[in-house]
């Protein structure tokens, strides 16, 4: 070890050197442990027994305990004697404490809220070292606490006349740091412009300090701080041109680079600023930036990085700016430059810069349209950074001209590129392909090729994509159709391959079935040959693609239904229910009502030009959107850019937002659709069921249905429910009233214990109902009043449950209702699992001269069964910590109904029975609750943990929920989202 | 903002650590090991810039240690790397040709230097005649335990 500052050998101390040396020469790990085992014993009792211990020593312990820490040990012990070190009056000691300190704390950890008495009598110090080393600990772990309780003498520290530099420069980081950490406590408005008077203030290090401060108070709310931008320009002007600056903030010839960046970076927030603000000096500086990078060619690495970090941050002015074309020009020369020189760092900068300024505007995208070719060159470049880049900025420079040639450059990439970047690839490519498609039919050619080469990568958004434009677009469902079946002959096919050809020549196989190359027996041939390999929910999807054949071609129906047949007793419950309903639909007996489900899928709701993720479509309002300043969304990789669609106003700091999130929450919009156009059908097939039953026709039928489907709607399609279909038949749907007030008292009623169900004109619905919590039982008691003149007859009630893990069992009930009269009738319900939807009650009655059937949900939902449960803070954010991940967390974005957290939390509480913990997410913006599901279907109780943040000024708020169980996970969330929202 | 700053030997061995976003010792321990095998296992040449997660990397390796920092996106590169070398330019004028020796049997200077450059994520002094004033006259405080305020 060679020491040549004297300073370190003077404050060396011998036995933790000597110490460090035996750890470093041991010759195995368990020499290293028995030493380490040794050492702690000796300070534990040296700590516990020795009463004379002195500082020296006591320091030398807490250093070599520290030593033993960053090697990985654990330490249980010699936090207090770092904060006895802490509060020393000695400086030597008072140091160590704060280092240890440093490392071994955190924000929350449970020592810290000791140590706040000791940091403020440091800052009430009249020593500045003192003061500093307070200020450095607060700025590196600390917490809300310290910030409740330190931020105004911080603030008073900060503003002081008497505080020297070293003391105000971190003065302003503790005030940023608290700030991040408790927004809102540190910096009420009034306060604002005695912030930006200190700008005035001469040290440089002060104002590198405070600048940090103004950049991340202004990109929070720009608003107020405009009287900063004269005095920031100012100083940019006094720095570049004038050449005014202490000697000893030059680095490498630079003059106090740091600081110029920050300024530039201020700036960003705000729209180009006028004349009256200093417009044209800025100008000025910009254009001196740019004259000076010039001389970056010579000089040491050092000088050439300050320069172009100045140089990069005025570019992204510039571009944020917008107007200035010959800077403009300029700019793009640059950036034109940068990307084919040999400085890797500079290229790599010049494609993400350039990637920026092609999304200003179309003018712009046009200047470099001429660096395209090196742009590809790029892609092949040895460093995955670099081809990140440029895969980002070909994205964003591709158009209606170059998009043909772009996708074929990328799709020929995709084949050699390596598994890092091949999601964001295929991604990117359907984009484009799909955005600048001049006719569709190339589109799907793109697509076919992507499943073919990725198919591993392609997401299941790109083929409902492509399922949805096929079916939207006539013209090409030929094409398609001819082409999915080409790409099926094929021995080995990709399973997105074979989902995408099973729907399209479902839907649209009859278009070519006059061919004999692909008569309707083939295309059946075909599929089913690949049936026996594929996944579950493919087989179910080719069974619908079946039943879709036979109505289209009645020769199929034979080996089709040997296929329904032999799956008619599959051990999935979604295939054999899907085989045994399209066994009974396809038996003939009824083709109208065969006719009306296996219909074509109507052409979906929204519009073509929608693309898969919007993102990246429009960077400009995004970018304005953010501040003005974010210009990171429109370029980024999708999984990064969902951190800001999805979490526009920066909640999930500390909680990295889920990168899938955004495609599923995509994916689920076309689902839904699907399912909505299914609806659809299903409307008019349960209008036409409605009509026939009241012909009393079909009665052999409908036994038949009712015994292969145990519930009462033996057209649903698929065993997932349709959304709010359960209150449809009475009227024809549609959001008439009485829906809406049914769906309203619905509601209510999952949430209270009584109230009314149902109300018309002849007949009103009470309900009160109490549950045993812990038993998992209950009882509901209806009560049906006739308010109409005349008797009800023939009055009964079946309730169905859709999930085996719920039993009702209603007693029976009187069959006549008198003219004004009440009856009661008492549903014991008992819950053994979990469930998702909740049953459906269906009444049938008979007035004078007609039927009446009213289909009702009954509100049980999942939330009665459960259980409170009572955490701590650690209890709870252990026991969160240990689920992670789909589908056993969801995460969804809201707008809350009331932005108000008690207003929240009483739903959550009372309503939902999920107990509320306070005190244990110290944000009081944030909620977390829990409850226990005693009755899982595995025997194993379910813990439910919620965590709801909000950020009142975007009056959003963020769920997340995580529980053992998906399907709970699930459940709750769609109980949580429509009773908050 | 930085989220954390790392010192990591070749071998990938953590020298020094310092967190200014909360994590889990578990997350920690991960994240040093992710980053530690991006960074290594890098080929000369490339650029010191990685992309990981939202964050950025921003890397150079100094004889047998490399700095690693983990920024936002929207951070300047290239100044950070320059603030790097600040701090490997001003351990070298501290310690005199610094070793990566010396940042082991001095640990806690490194880290009260690393003090006096960075906090709360900020590169808090760029004059680095300023910041070995400051690391120089906090030393002779430590000979001179005698209270009392020491003019600058």
């Amino acid at each position: 070890m060679s020491v040549t500052n004297p300073n370190i050998s003077k404050t060396a101390m011998r036995g933790l050197t000597n110490f460090i040396s035996d750890l470093r020469n041991a010759p195995s790990k368990e020499n290293e442990e028995k030493r380490v085992t040794k050492e702690m014993a000796h300070i534990r009792k040296e700590f516990k027994e020795n009463k004379n211990i002195d500082g020296y020593q006591r320091r030398k312990y807490v250093c070599k305990l520290l030593y033993m820490y960053m090697l990985g040990y654990e330490l249980d012990f010699g936090h207090m004697e770092a904060v006895t070190l802490l509060s020393s009056v000695k400086f030597s000691e008072k140091q160590i404490g704060y280092i240890a300190l440093g490392i071994l704390l955190h924000e929350s950890h449970e020592m810290l809220p000791l140590v706040i008495n000791s940091f403020k009598e440091d800052l009430l110090s009249r020593n500045d070292y003192f003061q500093s080393l307070a200020l450095a600990a607060i700025c590196n772990i600390g917490g809300k606490e310290i910030a409740e309780f330190l931020s105004p003498l911080i603030q008073k520290i900060l503003i002081a006349n008497t505080s020297t530099p070293m003391v105000k420069k971190r003065a302003a980081l503790a005030i940023l740091r608290m700030h991040r950490k408790h927004a809102g406590l540190v910096t009420p408005d009034s306060w604002v412009d005695r912030l930006i008077a200190s700008l005035d203030e001469p040290d440089f290090g002060v104002l590198n300090s405070l600048m940090s401060l103004f950049i991340e108070l202004a990109a929070e709310k720009a608003e107020g701080w405009e009287p900063a931008i004269p005095k920031v320009i100012n100083l940019l002007n006094k720095i570049v041109i004038k050449k005014e600056y202490p000697k000893e903030y030059v680095y490498y010839h630079i003059a106090c680079p740091w600081l110029q960046v920050k300024l530039l970076k201020f700036l960003r927030y705000f729209p180009k600023p006028d004349e009256s603000q200093g417009g044209e000096r800025l100008t000025e500086v910009l254009n001196q930036i740019f004259t000076q990078s010039e001389s970056a060619k010579a000089g040491t690495v050092n000088h050439k990085n300050s320069l172009n970090a100045v140089l990069f941050e005025a570019i992204n002015l510039i571009i944020h700016h917008d107007t200035d074309s010959y800077l403009l020009r300029q700019t793009s020369n640059l950036l034109g430059k940068f990307i084919t020189v040999k400085e890797t760092n500079i290229r790599y900068l010049g494609l993400e810069a350039m990637s920026h300024f092609a999304n200003i505007s179309n003018e712009c995208s046009i200047m470099i349209k001429k660096y395209q070719q090196t742009v590809q060159l790029s892609l092949k470049d040895a460093d995955i950074s670099i081809r990140r880049r440029a895969l980002d900025l070909l994205y964003g420079m591709c158009d209606k001209s170059t998009c043909k040639q772009i996708v074929a450059e990328l799709l020929s990439y995709l084949q050699n590129s390596d598994y890092a970047i091949r999601e964001e690839l295929v991604f990117k490519i359907a984009n484009l392909a799909e955005k600048f498609a001049s006719n569709y039919s190339w589109y799907v050619d793109v697509i076919l090729q992507l499943i073919t080469t990725a198919g591993d990568f392609v997401s299941d958004d790109i083929w409902f994509r492509v399922v949805k434009i096929v079916t939207n677009h006539e013209d090409i469902q030929l094409y398609a159709a001819s082409t999915v079946f080409n790409a099926l002959q094929a021995r080995n096919c990709h399973e997105t391959l074979i989902k995408v050809g099973g729907y399209i020549l479902g839907e649209f196989g009859h278009l070519i079935a006059d061919n004999p190359q692909s008569s309707p027996m083939i295309q059946f041939t075909i599929l089913h040959n690949k049936f026996s390999q594929c996944t579950l929910p493919t087989k179910a999807l080719l069974l619908s693609t079946y039943a879709k054949f036979v109505n289209l071609f009645p020769e199929l129906t034979q080996v089709t239904q040997e296929v329904f047949k032999s799956h008619s007793n599959f051990i999935d419950a979604e295939i054999q229910q899907r085989a045994c309903e399209y066994l009974n639909l396809t038996n003939n007996i009824n083709e109208d009502l065969m006719q009306t489900v296996l219909d074509v899928i109507p052409a979906f709701a929204d519009g073509g030009n929608q693309n898969i993720n919007s993102n990246g479509s429009t960077p400009q309002d995004q970018r304005i959107s953010s501040g003005g300043f974010n210009q990171q969304p429109s370029t980024q990789s999708p999984t990064n850019s969902d951190v800001d669609l999805l979490d526009p106003f920066g909640l999930g700091l500390n909680n990295p937002t889920n990168p899938g999130l955004q495609q599923q929450q995509s994916q689920q919009n076309l689902l839904q659709q699907q399912q909505a156009a299914l609806l659809q059908q299903q409307q008019q097939a349960a209008l036409l069921l409605q009509q026939q039953q009241q012909a009393q026709l079909l009665q052999q039928q409908q036994q038949q249905n009712d015994d292969s489907n145990g519930d009462g709607s033996p057209y649903q399609f698929t065993s997932t429910s349709p959304p709010n279909s359960t209150t449809s038949p009475v009227s024809s749907g549609g959001l008439d009233p009485l829906q809406v007030k049914i769906a309203v008292s619905f509601k209510k009623l999952c949430l209270a214990s009584e109230g009314v169900l149902y109300e018309d004109q002849m007949l009103q619905v009470g309900l009160k109902s109490d549950y045993l919590v812990g038993q998992g039982t209950g009882r509901l008691m209806f009560y049906f009043g006739n308010s109409s003149p005349f008797p009800f007859t023939n009055f009964n009630v079946t309730y169905n449950s859709t999930s085996s893990g719920l039993q009702l069992t209603p007693q029976s009930t009187a069959p006549v209702i008198q003219s004004k009269a009440q009856i009661q009738q008492q549903v014991a319900i008992q819950c053994t699992q979990e469930f998702q939807d909740p049953p459906t009650m269906v009444i049938n009655f008979l007035t004078p001269g007609k039927p009446i059937t009213i289909h009702l949900k009954v509100p049980i939902v999942l939330s009665k069964f459960l259980e409170p449960l009572k955490l701590n803070s650690g209890d709870f954010f252990a026991k969160w910590k240990l689920i992670t991940g789909k589908p056993l967390e969801v995460q969804e974005v809201f707008k809350p109904a009331k932005m108000d957290i008690p207003t929240i939390s009483k739903i959550i509480s009372e309503g939902l029975n999920i107990t509320v913990l306070s005190g244990v997410d110290p944000n009081p913006n944030n909620l977390v609750a829990a409850a226990l599901f005693p009755y899982n279907s595995n025997g194993q109780p379910i813990s439910i943990f919620i965590r709801i943040e909000s950020n009142p000024q975007a009056n959003m708020c963020r769920l997340t929920i995580r529980t053992q169980s998906a399907a709970i996970t699930n459940t709750i969330k769609n109980l949580l989202i429509s009773h908050l929202v | 903002m930085f989220h954390f700053l790392l010192l990591l030997s070749r071998q990938g061995k953590t020298r020094l650590t310092k967190w200014y976003s909360s994590y889990t010792n578990k997350e920690k321990a991960r994240f040093s090991r992710e980053i530690s095998n991006m960074v290594v296992s890098r080929a000369p040449k490339l650029c010191n810039f990685l992309e990981w997660k939202e964050y950025k990397i921003i890397f150079k390796r100094y004889a047998s240690l490399y700095f690693v920092v983990c920024a936002d996106r929207n951070d300047n590169e290239l100044i950070i790397l320059e603030a790097i070398h600040h701090y490997v330019e001003i351990l070298d004028r501290y310690f005199g040709n610094v070793c990566e020796l010396d940042l082991i049997f001095n640990f806690h200077k490194a880290y009260y230097i690393l003090d006096e450059l960075f906090i709360a994520g900020e590169l808090q002094e760029t004059s680095k005649k300023t910041v070995l004033r400051l690391i120089v006259q906090q030393d002779a405080q430590q000979e001179n335990p005698s209270e009392g305020k020491v003019d600058l």
